[in-house]
């Protein structure tokens, strides 16, 4: 059975680059019988193929894995289903209400929450950039 | 004067030379709402067409800025360094979810963002929580500041219009959901 959530995620990665059966693995993680079902299954259905690499190299032939048109289609139907659920978790929305909470209390002092980000902001990007410049002189 | 200050109201002033109307987007537009979280860059939306935004990247690349990459009819922003300042711009010519029109202008809030003389438009709440959730790439940050508008700003949004905008580009289901989810009421 089709596990479209893998699909998807292997449809997508064959559909930015060729990739080898191997290299596929390797990029999706997880259980490796269950990513070989679904390539076997994607194939059967037409939305993934595999073709013989023409470059020459010492060893055997490689085989490429590369979605279809139809698979391309799938990627595209599925984005739009994705994009309907909510990303953030209830957790994370209770912790969003209470940085609001703390927003207001500042107002409430009589502090300037644009005056203050700012001073935050300029202080975090000092440190990014200080941050940049030790790794480029490593 | 931070440097973000010097930075914007440079480039602000080079947008007015040039008849471009512009306001800020993203983290800066949500401090403007009375909520804090740092963020590296600056997103501005500009209101231009394509030929004028090739005019602009033109000009600020002669003022010393970096832009990037070449201008593309399809991009929907570009990116502006200041060298001097080590800050990038996010210039948006197509925001997601943001039609350019005279509401949406008339909307806008005006802000003294350093607490001095320099002000500057940002985006109207109901179109930063529209913006936020239409985002292609849309995720936990984007939606939890939608739901800080929400709720810095319960009461007083304009509900029928936030409605209207989300409708318009497919996120009216996001947004109930996110209310609901939130203890936000907009009907």
């Amino acid at each position: 059975m089709l596990q479209v959530e893998l699909a998807s995620t292997i449809l997508s990665y064959c559909n930015e680059t060729d990739l080898s059966v191997s290299e596929l693995i390797r990029k999706v993680g997880g259980n490796y019988g269950n990513t070989m079902t679904q390539l076997k299954e994607l194939k059967e259905r037409s939305l993934l193929r595999s073709e013989i690499s023409r470059e020459k190299s010492a060893g055997r032939p490689r085989q490429l894995l590369r979605t279809t048109p139809i698979g391309r289609r799938f990627i595209d139907e599925y984005k739009h289903l994705h994009d309907l659920s909510l990303r953030s978790t209830d957790n994370d929305i209770r912790k969003a209400l209470h940085q609001v909470e703390l927003a207001r209390r500042l107002v409430e002092q009589g502090i300037s929450p644009y005056a203050r980000f700012q001073e935050i902001n300029e202080v975090a990007r000092n440190i990014a950039s200080t941050a940049k410049v030790k790794r480029s002189t490593r | 004067m931070p440097g973000t200050s010097r930075a914007l109201r440079k480039l602000s002033e080079v947008l007015d030379k040039l008849s471009i109307e512009h306001m800020l987007i993203g983290g800066f537009a949500l401090a403007a709402y009375g909520q804090i979280r740092t963020t590296q860059d600056i997103d501005m939306a500009i209101a231009a067409s394509y030929p004028k935004s090739v005019e602009l990247q033109t000009r600020l690349e002669k003022m010393g800025y970096q832009v990037s990459p070449k201008p593309d009819p399809k991009a929907p922003f570009f990116f502006v360094t200041d060298l001097k300042q080590m800050l990038e711009v996010e210039m948006w010519t197509k925001p997601d979810g943001v039609v350019f029109d005279a509401e949406l202008m008339r909307r806008r809030v005006k802000v003294n963002p350093y607490n001095d003389d320099f002000a500057i438009f940002t985006i109207g709440p109901e179109d930063f929580i529209v913006n936020k959730l239409a985002r292609r790439d849309r995720g936990v940050q984007d939606e939890l500041d939608a739901v800080s508008v929400l709720k810095l700003r319960e009461g007083k949004l304009d509900y029928l219009y936030l409605k209207k905008r989300a409708r318009q580009v497919n996120v009216l289901e996001l947004l109930e959901t996110l209310a609901q989810k939130s203890g936000n009421e907009i009907d």
